[in-house]
């Protein structure tokens, strides 16, 4: 638990082990888990949902804390990622996989005990699927490593709503859905201006592999499949005009801007303005469709 | 009796940890007293919603 900094020998604080569960991740994870709690038929009691909530948030840490453990090496060789509590030796290596199993273990077992097993098991596969499948298998392979990793992250509204009713029905596959379909136009947008970043770390993305040509193509293209995703509640009947009219209004705005994102030749991460107001709106796109369609959802109920 | 040495007074003051100088020892010091109250914090939390997820089990606010 100790790490030698300057000349002497430091235990880890507590806010290192705090950054090793990656709390701005966390906090949409938390958010959207937390509409797919409320968006949900039936009730349920609001200790069992908090403590819901926080296994969630407790197992994205978990996750984040497992990331970190493997990449440390790869954090290091990134401006964004190398004051990080274990590239900037801070904390221990060892320390970060022991935090990251201990809680990884506590959100499943408590959420199991306290709310359902359903909830419980996908929360667990989400954990595996982000720490082995996507950290250690797919991101360092293949530059399609965020479409499929995508699912890591669209899994929480999923386990909000199997919390409250201990099944999946087809309004959580869309939501999940609506998740998967936003990461890639997402991630590529900050990796077409973080392209170098990437790029020192040897890690595979979509702009170091195919070009920034290809990558602005497959944003545009992917924006259509969310488009299409996004409103299919709304036109299946699920939700009412409230989340109608938001999903129609932010599509055709992530549109324009994937539209500007594809037009623009910019080579120079300095001059990607288009790009970094499609990420930036992106995050804004996800915090707005999700509180649209649980207020609607309680509207409706 | 009297001829008895008299022990040393001990010193109750800021101790050294290790072979570490006093100013390190400050800061090992307050880095566990820093872990030592979150670790403190989230047990009261944990005790806290394990007595209110027992209390919603059994039933006895419905």
């Amino acid at each position: 638990m100790t790490i030698a900094t300057n000349n002497i020998s430091l235990p880890a604080d507590w806010r290192d082990f705090w950054a090793l569960t990656k709390p701005r991740v966390m906090s949409l994870v938390v958010f959207t888990a937390l509409c797919g709690l409320l968006a949900a038929p039936g009730s349920i009691h609001p200790v069992l949902a908090f403590t819901a909530i926080l296994c969630i948030a407790t197992g994205a840490g978990a996750s984040g804390a497992l990331n970190q453990w493997y990449e440390a090496e790869l954090d290091a060789k990134m401006k964004r990622t190398a004051g990080r509590p274990l590239p900037d030796g801070r904390m221990e290596r060892e320390s970060a996989l022991q935090f990251g199993i201990g809680l990884a273990a506590f959100s499943v077992g408590i959420m199991g005990v306290a709310v359902n097993w359903l909830s419980a098991g996908i929360l667990a596969f989400s954990i595996f699927f982000y720490a082995v499948v996507y950290t250690m298998w797919l991101k360092p392979n293949t530059p399609q490593n965020i479409v499929i990793g995508g699912a890591a992250g669209a899994f929480p509204p999923v386990i909000g709503w199997a919390a409250v009713t201990g099944d999946i029905t087809l309004l959580p596959v869309l939501m999940f859905a609506l998740i998967f379909f936003w990461t890639p136009p997402h991630f590529w947008a900050l990796a077409l201006f973080m392209k170098s970043d990437y790029g020192a770390a040897g890690i595979p993305m979509l702009p170091n592999v195919a070009g920034q040509r290809a990558t602005r193509n497959q944003i545009f293209g992917y924006s259509f499949v969310l488009a299409a995703v996004a409103v299919a509640p709304w036109l299946l009947g699920m939700t009412g005009i409230i989340y109608g009219a938001t999903a129609v209004l932010l599509n055709a705005l992530f549109l324009v801007l994937a539209f500007a994102s594809w037009r623009s030749e910019s080579i120079d991460a300095a001059d990607m303005k288009a790009e970094k107001r499609l990420f930036a709106f992106s995050v804004l796109y996800l915090f707005i469709a999700f509180a649209a369609l649980a207020l609607d959802r309680m509207v409706l109920a | 009796m009297n001829d008895q040495a008299t022990p040393p007074p001990v010193d109750m003051g800021p101790r050294k940890v290790g072979d570490l100088s006093l100013e390190e020892s400050n800061a090992v010091r307050a880095r566990q007293a820093g872990r030592s109250k979150a670790t403190a914090f989230v047990l009261f939390g944990l005790c806290a919603l394990f007595f209110a997820i027992t209390v919603v089990k059994v039933g006895v606010w419905g």
